[in-house]
């Protein structure tokens, strides 16, 4: 289950930063590699929470610094609310 | 906002009675909920709130705050909520459902009541980060005509100080554009003439502010500063400006005429002072305001297409209180 919902993140992400879904890698940094600017980062937080309904502090999310943070930090957030 | 004078008096009488309607997201926050008593009461502005309805009414009960006769407003169950999702999603490439969670935020949701004109300015960030209210205004109000990127002055009122307007200052940029290109100081100063004249109700003089003056030095730095005062003087010709000058140039009118050869509209009378980027003016407003016993009142937020206000997370009710009235006095046409 962990496994399905990581690879619909990665989905999520490369939809919103306009990506291939295979240059979007755990290791990714949002800032140095997708040049993201931070309304981009709310408009994925938007995106996953749509997705999986799940609430997320946007000010708390902002933190994460890569793919794979976020990920998790999702990940987690679908853990305890769903 | 740090501290208050005569001029948050003076802005008040100006606002009083306009029905000027400031919607507040906080509405779970007993300073809000106080501030936003305050000023409707004293007929300053018509207060809304964004929350949830329950835990707001429970928390004015708690504090003996008496917001009767406020609106108070739900995101998802209010009648607006469907028109605003549908204006909002016609801007963004993100999907429906994810417009509507954005929108059910109720700092999203206060700023599109501004942008829809169902309120006249937006005043946060007693609990939201500045970052998050600066992102929502810009993704969902948006910027002025003209310019990209938003800011941030200080009113300084500086005792003793005979030059300025009336002994006041605005300074900018000093708490949100860490480096500013030429392009975004043009914006900052632009914005700052106008928020000038609409808080101080003068004429802007706006010095483009370096460690030079008139070609005194030929560092990168000092371009940029040259740079942005052409920009602005293409793009407004209205606006009285001058750079770079040295900040004694900018202010005194003696060292001015000792400086700069001509005539120059600022050099010596400026009354807006920009800053080359975030270090000078952070530092130079402290230093004022320490050194000097100057009144700092802000940051207020500018370039934005309607008055959207940050409060410092520290602030108190009296400083929310000063800081709805510098907002209110934005949405006045």
């Amino acid at each position: 289950m962990s496994n399905e919902n990581e690879v619909k993140i990665i989905a999520i992400i490369a939809e919103v930063f306009e990506m291939n879904k295979k240059e979007v890698t755990r290791d990714k940094d949002f800032v140095k590699d997708f040049k993201a600017k931070s309304i981009k980062i709310i408009e994925m937080c938007a995106m996953l929470e749509d997705e999986f309904d799940i609430e997320i502090d946007m000010e708390d999310a902002r933190k994460n610094a890569t793919v794979g943070e976020a990920a998790d930090y999702t990940l987690k957030l679908i853990d305890e609310q769903q | 906002m740090e501290k208050h004078n005569t001029l948050i008096d003076d802005l008040k009488v100006r606002v009083r009675g306009k029905g000027i309607r400031v919607v507040f997201p906080e509405a779970e926050e007993p300073r809000i909920l106080k501030a936003a008593s305050i000023v409707m009461s004293d007929n300053i502005a018509i207060p809304i709130l964004v929350g949830d309805i329950r835990k707001t009414n429970d928390i004015a009960k708690e504090h003996g705050i008496d917001i009767s006769g406020m609106e108070i407003i739900l995101p998802e169950s209010s009648a607006q909520f469907d028109a605003y999702a549908a204006t909002y999603l016609a801007s963004t490439t993100i999907r429906e459902g994810a417009v509507r969670r954005l929108l059910k935020k109720p700092v999203f949701y206060a700023d599109m009541m501004v942008k829809a004109g169902d309120a006249d300015a937006m005043v946060g960030g007693a609990v939201y980060e500045t970052a998050t209210v600066i992102m929502a205004g810009t993704m969902v109000i948006g910027m002025k005509e003209g310019a990209s990127t938003p800011s941030s002055f200080f009113v300084m009122d500086i005792p003793g100080f005979e030059g300025g307007e009336n002994g006041k200052l605005i300074f900018a940029d000093c708490a949100v554009v860490p480096d500013p290109n030429a392009e975004e100081l043009a914006d900052i100063a632009i914005a700052s003439a106008d928020s000038a004249k609409k808080l101080l109700g003068c004429v802007p003089r706006v010095a483009m502010l370096s460690f030079s003056t008139k070609g005194s030095s030929l560092e990168p730095q000092v371009e940029k500063v040259i740079r942005a005062t052409e920009i602005i003087r293409e793009r407004r010709s209205d606006i009285l400006v001058d750079g770079e000058l040295q900040a004694d140039t900018a202010i005194i009118p003696a060292i001015a005429r000792k400086k700069v050869k001509g005539e120059s509209p600022v050099a010596g009378k400026a009354n807006v002072l920009i800053f080359p980027d975030l270090n000078s003016g952070n530092i130079a407003y402290k230093l004022v305001q320490r050194l000097a016993g100057a009144d700092a009142i802000g940051p207020l937020l500018q370039g934005f297409a309607k008055p959207v206000c940050d409060l410092s997370r520290g602030a108190t009710v009296e400083d929310i209180v000063g800081s709805i009235v510098m907002t209110a006095i934005q949405a006045i046409d």
